[in-house]
């Protein structure tokens, strides 16, 4: 047997056929570098965008920790470290509130190590001194030390008053062991100041009996999965023992930017999508030569194996340039380019896009391997046509070999040159439809990514907002209802006299009294725990559903698979209450006992109203709950009714108004303003100080502007992403057409030598970009908006109300560009040959 | 009438680099209307880039081309293109017919380029002559090679040319079909009164021709 002694030959082949395919080989190296780059930095953009959301959100809430357990003991504490699906379970004892002449500062905590490094301190900037291990120690916010007129440093002497649970109050001396800056919306919530382990056990107690587990789940976790896989794995210690949990900031921050984890993963898929295309399409541009080449080979009698050889010889120095190239130019732009550039951009926290922008290893690598991957499917391609046809018809191939379906052509006139340019594009079936498909994938893709990133575009996010609104609520926290009413019919109407008030709307609040001792409240009262024995009435708010309402209320209904009488809610007859998320698993269910039971209504004088069947307790926390208009004040432990319309007509009371919405004509907004402050500032006269209701006013072209960097941010972001798969798309209309060109110019000198000239032959090649133009653009129109419709009703998933809104001018901005595109690229590629002969062309 | 002249034609491949080619080294000929001519030479003579310089498909380094009185170096392109495509009639090797048009509509192709009307009782002539009636509504990829190059031939008349030249017309053909097709391509010389110039290495066809043309190493013997 003779060897086959060809290692060498195999590599002198493949060095020749690199070097004979210098333009294709830099076209690739180019296409892959670039694929590398975009993917790469479009990627670590978007996990920066939600990194900074998702430090907004940790800073917002004061910690990193979204799930809790009350009364832990140390085997539940250690059961938790166990699951995987806590990724940080840590412990906090409160150590009492901290105020100043009666005015609340902060919330004293003492945590352990894990808590403090993973839940709190990533939440916090500007981190001065240590948390504290003497037992004279604290850690303030710095927004407690301003209140307290307090310039701090490390190991001053500080006086604070703390008051207990039991609201016995001391005044201590403390040393100041670290300072730190907050960003805890103090209307919502106090911030944290921590004390040491020491100082807890000072008082008897131990971190071992801690209040509180604070944790944090796994990212991909909804709050929903973890609380049923808690009350699955560890055993609470009696029925009101609860986990309360939240969906991680991670999805709070993906859901801010991309509106869900789907739609950030389809919106990942597109544009990986239009990079394969783009490099299997450039790919399209050498295929003839490539063809032929191998199979010259071929027929010399290289084998199939060899030619693979000699192939994958040059794939793997096309590929391992590009991925190094890209990879090198992507490192420098995500490290240092970046960074500078989107450095101006904060959010209202102060989290610049900048700041949180990082080299994640971990993203270049499945990118790398990614792009690696595609591009050595796409340059085998010559090879499976090698593979396909004998080696004479490789030797001869040209792009797309005539398959022409009918043997016939039923015609006896001459053709037109639009008729032939649609016979020339439509002649291969295969071809044609993979062109065209190819095209309208690009364009689809593209469209589709800027109608959704026009979706969740942030400046849409007061869109459907009213130009102001005023909000009163009669009952505050104590449960004292207000007998004034701001918000009275003549306030109003003062309001619809002013110009430029285009319409108004407004929604309504109400409040009853309830027995405490009616059955149907027990579960409430035993989720609370002690009740003050002063309380024999419950003062609870209506929340009213509308008529209009009542549709979205029975989708949620259906979609929960509740087990809810409608029709009885309906017609008045059955009342819900709709409870804050108070009830463990095993009290949701003890809940449920109650459910058919009678529950008394009583006005404000406790005279008896009417009469209800109590329809169950509703989590106001479920996911997908309806947002209804008319609400009421409402507190933890207390009831809150649902009712309907028909239910409220029953109890014959009033309703007043909670909220006026006010829509103005554009550019009247601070004209309007100006009035409306006029006409609350007559309304005050009518009120004593003491008296005068609280009116929270909203007015959005102030709360725009607030935003306004925050939302020109994420534009900015986002709006690039898609003028690159804009570009893209384009790209690969471009790409197509030249390709069909640059293959067929030995089919184009053809019909020059037998008399076409090229105005003739620039009108035959502009029909044909003209009609696949038409063709790629009716299917956009057609097939198109219903994918596009799709795509909206995808993101938009779970919201209330799901709004189509045609990306038109994308659409109209695409169509021109391809129009003009297919006008113009015949015109301009022809110029460039216009010195040739026929004969030097034909030899190419 | 002399319909075509040539003088002291010249052509040059790669001039000025290391592997300078010359194609024709001064050419000088003259073809009478009516003749039926063959040029013959060797592979490498210059027979084919004689034909192309005629045909106004390539340019010559030197010399010039005249065709009913006209020179055709001197043409602009467009000028060029509609030149040949009224005055030349062209039969390649390859036939080169335009595979998505059946064998009528190649056939008034150049008519159609031309803005022409179409005169059917000649097109129709033609078809007969040529024996394609019973395949007008046939696509190029579904006729024999014979079939094919009757069809560019038909082309190449359809026009009513000057001059028709044929390179290599017979050289993928069997030599039953070549015959067949150089005494086609007489019998259309003859009754439509037109000049063919016919490129061939083959002696056998060329004794076919009324004159023979000579060309060895880019010269004209």
């Amino acid at each position: 047997m003779i060897k086959n002694n060809n290692t060498s030959v195999i590599l002198n082949l493949a060095k020749n056929s690199y070097k004979n395919n210098r333009s294709r080989n830099s076209l690739l190296i180019g296409a892959i570098s670039f694929a590398v780059i975009l993917l790469f930095c479009i990627t670590s953009i978007s996990f920066a965008q939600v990194d900074s959301e998702y430090l907004m959100y940790a800073r917002k809430s004061g910690s990193l920790a979204t799930v809790y357990l009350d009364r832990p003991t140390a085997e539940q504490y250690k059961q938790a470290k166990t699951l995987d699906c806590l990724e940080i379970v840590g412990k906090e004892s409160s150590v009492g509130m901290g105020e100043k002449d009666n005015h609340q500062l902060f919330i004293g905590k003492v945590v352990d190590d894990v808590a403090y490094k993973e839940l709190y301190r990533p939440a916090f900037s500007n981190i001065h001194g240590g948390y504290p291990t003497q037992e004279n120690e604290v850690m303030l916010p710095m927004k407690v030390l301003e209140e307290l007129g307090i310039k701090p440093k490390i190991g001053m002497e500080i006086e604070l008053t703390l008051r207990d649970d039991k609201d016995n109050t001391k005044d201590e001396i403390f040393i100041l062991s670290g300072y730190f800056e907050e960003y805890v919306d103090s209307h919502m919530s106090l911030p944290s100041a921590f004390f040491s382990i020491p100082y807890l056990e000072k008082s008897g107690r131990s971190l071992n009996q801690s209040d509180l587990l604070i944790m944090k789940q796994q990212d991909h976790l909804l709050f929903e999965e973890i609380e049923s896989i808690l009350y699955e794995k560890i055993e609470t210690i009696d029925d009101i023992q609860q986990f309360v949990a939240a969906d991680t900031l991670t999805y709070a921050a993906v859901q801010t930017v991309y509106g869900n984890y789907d739609t950030a993963i389809m919106l990942c898929a597109i544009i990986v999508i239009s990079v394969f295309l783009l490099i299997n399409n450039i790919m399209q541009i050498s295929l003839e030569k490539s063809v032929r080449e191998l199979g010259l080979l071929r027929t010399i009698g290289t084998t199939k194996k060899q030619i693979f050889l000699i192939l994958k010889k040059q794939i793997i120095r096309i590929v391992a340039t590009g991925i190094v190239l890209g990879s090198s130019l992507s490192f420098m732009i995500v490290r240092f380019l970046l960074p500078l550039l989107l450095s101006g951009l904060t959010t209202n926290e102060g989290v610049a896009i900048g700041e949180v922008i990082t080299i994640r290893w971990w993203l270049l690598f499945i990118v790398i391997g990614f792009v690696g991957i595609i591009s050595m499917i796409s340059m085998l391609l010559p090879l499976k046509v090698v593979y396909a046809i004998s080696p004479k018809d490789a030797l001869y191939y040209t792009y797309g070999k005539n398959k022409i379906s009918s043997k016939e052509i039923q015609t006896k006139k001459s053709i037109s040159i639009r008729k032939m340019a649609w016979r020339n594009i439509s002649k291969n079936r295969g071809r044609f439809f993979k062109t065209i498909i190819s095209l309208f994938v690009a364009s689809l893709l593209s469209i589709g990514s800027i109608m959704a990133i026009q979706i969740l575009d942030y400046s849409n996010m007061y869109k459907n907002e009213a130009d102001f609104a005023l909000t009163e609520w009669n009952m505050n926290a104590s449960n004292f209802i207000s007998e004034d009413t701001y918000l009275s019919e003549s306030f109003i109407n003062e309001l619809k006299k002013i110009d430029g008030i285009t319409s108004m709307d407004t929604t309504y609040q109400a409040y009853v009294h309830l027995n405490i001792n009616d059955k149907v409240w027990k579960p409430l009262q035993k989720a609370e725990g002690e009740i003050e024995e002063e309380r024999q009435v419950y003062v609870s708010g209506l929340r009213i559903v509308d008529n209009d309402e009542i549709q979205k209320f029975e989708s949620f209904i259906k979609e929960n698979k509740l087990d809810i009488d409608i029709e009885s809610f309906v017609r008045g007859e059955t009342v819900f209450n709709l409870q804050h998320h108070v009830f463990s698993e095993k009290m949701e269910k003890e809940a449920k006992e109650v459910n058919g039971e009678l529950v008394t209504i009583y006005n404000r004088k406790d005279e008896e109203l009417a009469k209800f069947t109590f329809g169950g307790y509703l989590d106001l926390q479920m996911r997908g709950f309806p947002n209804f208009k008319n609400m009421s004040t409402n507190t933890t432990y207390y009831p809150y009714i649902l009712i309907s319309e028909s239910g409220f007509e029953k109890l014959g009371i009033d309703k007043e108004v909670n909220r006026v919405y006010i829509f103005v004509e554009e550019g009247k907004e601070i004209e309007v303003h100006n009035i409306i402050n006029e006409i609350m500032r007559l309304q005050n006269k009518d009120f004593t100080q003491e008296a005068l209701p609280k009116i929270e006013v909203f007015a959005k072209y102030v709360a725009e502007k607030e935003a306004i960097d925050y939302i020109n941010s994420i534009k900015i972001l986002l709006y690039s992403m898609s003028f690159i798969l804009f570009g893209m798309a384009i790209f690969n209309y471009f790409n197509v057409m030249h390709t069909s060109l640059t293959n067929r110019r030995r089919e184009l000198v053809m019909l020059e030598s037998i008399g076409m000239t090229r105005t003739q032959l620039r009108k035959l090649l502009v029909w044909e970009g003209i009609l696949y133009s038409l063709v790629v653009i009716a299917l956009l129109i057609s097939i198109g908006s219903g994918f596009l419709y799709f795509i909206s009703n995808f993101i938009q998933a779970g919201q209330a109300k799901i709004v189509f809104t045609y990306p038109t001018t994308a659409v109209i901005m695409l169509v021109a560009i391809i129009t003009i595109i297919s006008v113009m690229l015949p015109i301009l590629i022809y110029r460039r040959v216009e010195k040739q002969s026929i004969v030097e062309r034909l030899s190419e | 009438m002399i319909v075509l002249k040539t003088k002291d034609l010249k052509k040059v491949y790669q001039q000025g680099s290391e592997v300078e080619v010359h194609a024709l080294q001064g050419v000088d000929i003259e073809i009478e209307q009516g003749e039926f001519v063959a040029i013959v030479g060797t592979s490498g003579s210059g027979k084919t880039t004689l034909l192309n310089m005629i045909g106004g498909l390539d340019y010559s380094s030197k010399g010039s081309v005249t065709i009913l009185d006209t020179d055709i170096e001197t043409l602009k392109d467009k000028e060029l293109t509609i030149f040949r495509r009224r005055n030349i009639g062209f039969v390649f090797q390859n036939y080169n017919l335009i595979s998505t048009l059946n064998v009528y509509e190649n056939i008034v192709l150049p008519l159609q380029l031309d803005g022409k009307q179409i005169d059917v009782e000649f097109v129709d002539n033609i078809i007969d002559t040529l024996k394609l009636k019973e395949k007008i509504h046939t696509v190029p990829l579904n006729l024999s090679g014979g079939q094919q190059q009757r069809v560019a031939i038909a082309r190449a008349l359809v026009n009513k040319p000057a001059i028709i030249l044929a390179d290599e017309p017979t050289g993928n053909l069997d030599s039953k079909t070549s015959m067949e097709v150089i005494e086609l391509l007489k019998m259309s010389a003859a009754k439509y009164q037109q000049t063919i110039i016919v490129v061939t290495h083959s002696e056998e066809i060329a004794q076919l021709c009324d004159r023979i043309i000579r060309i060895e190493d880019g010269l004209v013997g």
